[in-house]
């Protein structure tokens, strides 16, 4: 059942990025920098370490091999698969507009609202 | 200015979790006495093999431990290593067992005070005790190489557990003192060993199970408890079908297999705690930054393997594998046929005085083989027994030259290892040369060479490592920890071979690539090959051939309720996942046209589901459905991006 609903976002994604070529909700709630507590700008050194950290935390060699927890590090090693490799990465961060010369999507219109992201103006 | 907080961020992947703190829980023959027995090892294999026999009818199950009863909580608080893993390395000359003893890995002596103990079951008929057979490890008899070698012994079951007798390891296995016979047709290879004047057969598993009863009973004696989760190191090179076989083997042994670990990762764990405890006194902090890359090349009797790992803080990442059948065994028939180019003919009617002299040759060679690691030529002096005498000398550049097929191997898969890796010579920090073989001299200068260093590392024992952290990942993987910190460590395994599925005109498309990180989870979309067609075969395969009669069969099945479409329209998803204990499982189905929904309910299948003839299916398969059941690719843009 779990997988299922895994194949179903694969698939909306897949459909979405191929219309499109813009992210889906589905798509920006799972934010690979925050998964691993980085910022967009964070040099391979440290996303290698926030992975090293992160499967530390939670590999099922260490947790139990619950199928959760190997959901979850499948999720990691995915994620990371992606920001350790200069071109996926640079794709990843096109499609996400976290490339240096992307403009702020509070100030953007085209851009899609963002839940990763607060406006603390709006905030307050 | 707006202050982007990305909120998300604040949340530890940890937390997100909430890890069962249940460890897997032993399966003990003997969970509720405190004081333990030592068993009569005879008594103790014929015992857990019965008791294992009723789970092989299970079939396809995952084959758990038979036991008489569970441990209960009590038994836990006996002792904080009750459930610990002890390490072991089968190797297909040599085998060594190693256990964390609560402060570092101590390998275990026989009663011969050997740690490396030779790998072999000795079949003797001897009605007073019964037909026991007995292995290397036994402390009641050592046997001469010579007695080894007399075709009562069964030995380098390594090279041929899970094999079919169509493969050419098996082929070459013939020049053996026991009986390899091949039929030719896919199925299990016979083997038999000399008992009373007759072959009496055996298999590979077989001899293996009762190989790893002795080192059990050998541990159990030494360490006063009861064994039962092992760390079983494996060769790269081994498939699914072969890794299987070897659990099988533990499984009639009466042992639980914590993990398969491939031997140049087990290497890598152990380089993974020396460096950080170099870090740790040089900094006097936890060891965290400073990343060090190192490749492993591990040849034995049997394999050779080559992996390249990244290491920091006490995690080994694994970065790329390779490996292959090659190794001492190889050699060795080598110069075999260079001393006597006329062997085959020489020994194919297997009397006993041409089973005897081919030992003897075997013995001489194999020492002259040693004695080149340190010389530059050596003198064979060999009677035959049978009239004939050797007597000559083999020279270093001649040895280099009948063996050169087998460097030119070494040599590309340490190439293909740092291409797949995508590093440079100038990333590697250091070069670790474990396995008997590394102790040659013209593979220690083709390693160093392909990794511009002038020195290897060193602070490892070169027939220790793999069995020293096997031991360690077991000790981690039980969850010991260490308050020194020497347990904090982690392997993340990489899987080294591909894995996908047979498509239109017999191609073979991975879906899971070599060296992706486990655990892993990896999907695809497929497309019909005939109009209307409702019905699709996933043949699942594991390897790196273009197409598939290349790879390894590893099972199918059949995806039904595809929707009514012209071909190429219907859309079925292929996922497949590995989890943390490597196991594969695939998962398929048909979607409705034009959605995301499943059609119908998904396939789930643990691979693989195949037994012996799996040389046949693939073939009986085409035979039968032609290619009325073909899927076939879909373009690259349509596939998904990534797994979530």
């Amino acid at each position: 059942d779990r997988y299922r609903r895994r194949g179903r976002r694969n698939f909306r994604i897949a459909a979405a990025v191929a219309e499109k070529g813009f992210p889906s909700q589905d798509d920006v709630a799972e934010d690979f920098y925050a998964v691993l507590g980085l910022l967009p700008d964070a040099t391979p050194q440290q996303i290698k370490k926030a992975y090293y950290n992160c499967m530390k935390a939670c590999h099922p060699d260490l947790s139990g091999n619950d199928p959760d927890i190997n959901n979850f590090c499948m999720f990691i090693n995915e994620v990371y698969a992606v920001l350790s490799d200069p071109i996926q990465r640079m794709v990843y961060d096109e499609i996400h507009g976290y490339v240096a010369t992307a403009i702020n999507p509070f100030f953007d219109d085209c851009a899609s609202k963002d839940h990763a992201f607060v406006d603390e103006f709006s905030c307050i | 200015m707006p202050l982007w907080v990305p909120v998300r961020s604040q949340v530890a992947p940890a937390a997100c979790l909430s890890p069962s703190p249940e460890a897997p829980r032993a399966l003990s023959l003997f969970s509720s006495s405190s004081v333990f027995p030592l068993p009569n090892s005879q008594c103790l294999v014929w015992r857990t093999d019965l008791l294992v026999i009723s789970s092989f009818r299970m079939a396809e199950q995952p084959y758990m431990v038979a036991s008489d009863s569970e441990t209960t909580g009590d038994d836990k608080s006996q002792s904080a290593f009750h459930d610990l893993a002890i390490g072991i390395e089968v190797g297909t000359s040599k085998c060594s067992i190693a256990v964390w003893n609560g402060a570092q890995v101590e390998l275990l002596r026989n009663t011969r005070k050997q740690k490396a103990m030779r790998s072999y079951v000795m079949f003797k008929d001897d009605t007073s005790t019964g037909e026991v057979p007995s292995g290397g490890a036994s402390n009641k008899t050592a046997y001469e190489e010579k007695e080894i070698l007399s075709g009562s012994a069964i030995f380098n079951m390594k090279r041929l557990i899970g094999r079919a007798d169509t493969d050419p390891i098996v082929h070459a296995s013939k020049n053996l003192p026991f009986v390899v016979q091949t039929l030719d047709i896919g199925v299990k290879p016979f083997i038999a060993a000399l008992v009373n004047n007759v072959w009496r057969s055996t298999t590979p598993e077989e001899v293996l199970a009762i190989f790893l009863v002795e080192l059990k009973t050998m541990a159990e004696v030494q360490l006063k408890r009861p064994i039962r989760n092992v760390v079983l190191t494996i060769p790269v090179s081994f498939n699914r079908f072969q890794q299987i076989r070897v659990e099988r083997a533990c499984t009639m042994a009466g042992l639980h297999v914590l993990r398969l670990m491939p031997e140049p990762t087990a290497v890598a764990l152990l380089y993974a705690q020396q460096q950080q405890q170099q870090q740790q006194s040089l900094h006097g902090s936890m060891g965290s930054g400073c990343e060090k890359v190192a490749l492993i090349f591990n040849m034995g009797a049997g394999y050779c393997d080559v992996a390249t790992t990244a290491t920091a803080g006490g995690v080994s990442q694994i970065k790329a594998m390779q490996g292959c059948t090659l190794g001492g065994e190889d050699i060795l028939k080598n110069v075999l046929y260079h001393l006597l180019p006329n062997f085959d003919s020489l020994y194919s009617n297997r009397d006993m005085n041409k089973i005897r002299s081919m030992g003897l040759l075997r013995i001489a060679a194999q020492d002259a083989i040693h004695r080149l690691s340190t010389q530059s030529s050596v003198q064979i002096n060999v009677d035959l027994g049978d009239g004939t005498k050797m007597q000559r000398v083999l020279h270093q550049s001649e040895f280099e030259e009948v063996n050169r097929n087998v460097f030119e191997i070494c040599e590309k898969l340490i190439k293909l290892c740092l291409a797949d890796s995508k590093l440079a010579a100038e990333d590697i920090n250091d070069v670790i040369l474990v396995g008997g073989c590394s102790r040659i001299p013209k593979i220690r200068s083709l390693v160093l060479g392909l990794c511009k260093k002038e020195k290897e590392y060193e602070g490892m024992d070169a027939l220790e490592a793999a069995v020293t952290g096997a031991a360690l990942e077991g000790a981690v993987a039980s969850g010991i920890t260490d308050p020194s910190g020497s347990l904090d460590m982690l392997t993340i395994q990489a899987t080294p071979l591909s894995l996908g599925i047979r498509v239109h005109g017999g191609g073979f498309v991975p879906i899971i690539q070599r060296n992706t990180a486990i655990p892993a989870r990896k999907s695809m979309i497929f497309t019909t090959t005939q109009d209307g067609q409702t019905e699709a075969l996933i043949v699942v395969y594991e390897g790196e051939g273009k197409m598939v009669e290349e790879n390894h069969l590893m099972g199918y099945f059949k995806v039904t309720a595809i929707p009514l479409a012209p071909k190429g329209t219907a859309e079925i998803s292929v996922c497949m996942d590995i989890d943390a204990a490597n196991t594969l499982r695939v998962f398929a189905g048909a979607m409705m046209l034009g959605t995301d929904r499943a059609n119908s309910p998904f396939f789930e299948v643990r691979m693989p589901t195949l037994d012996d003839a799996h040389g046949w299916c693939a073939q009986a398969l085409v035979k039968t459905h032609g290619s009325a059941l073909d899927l076939t690719t879909i373009p690259k843009e349509l596939q998904p991006q990534k797994v979530q």
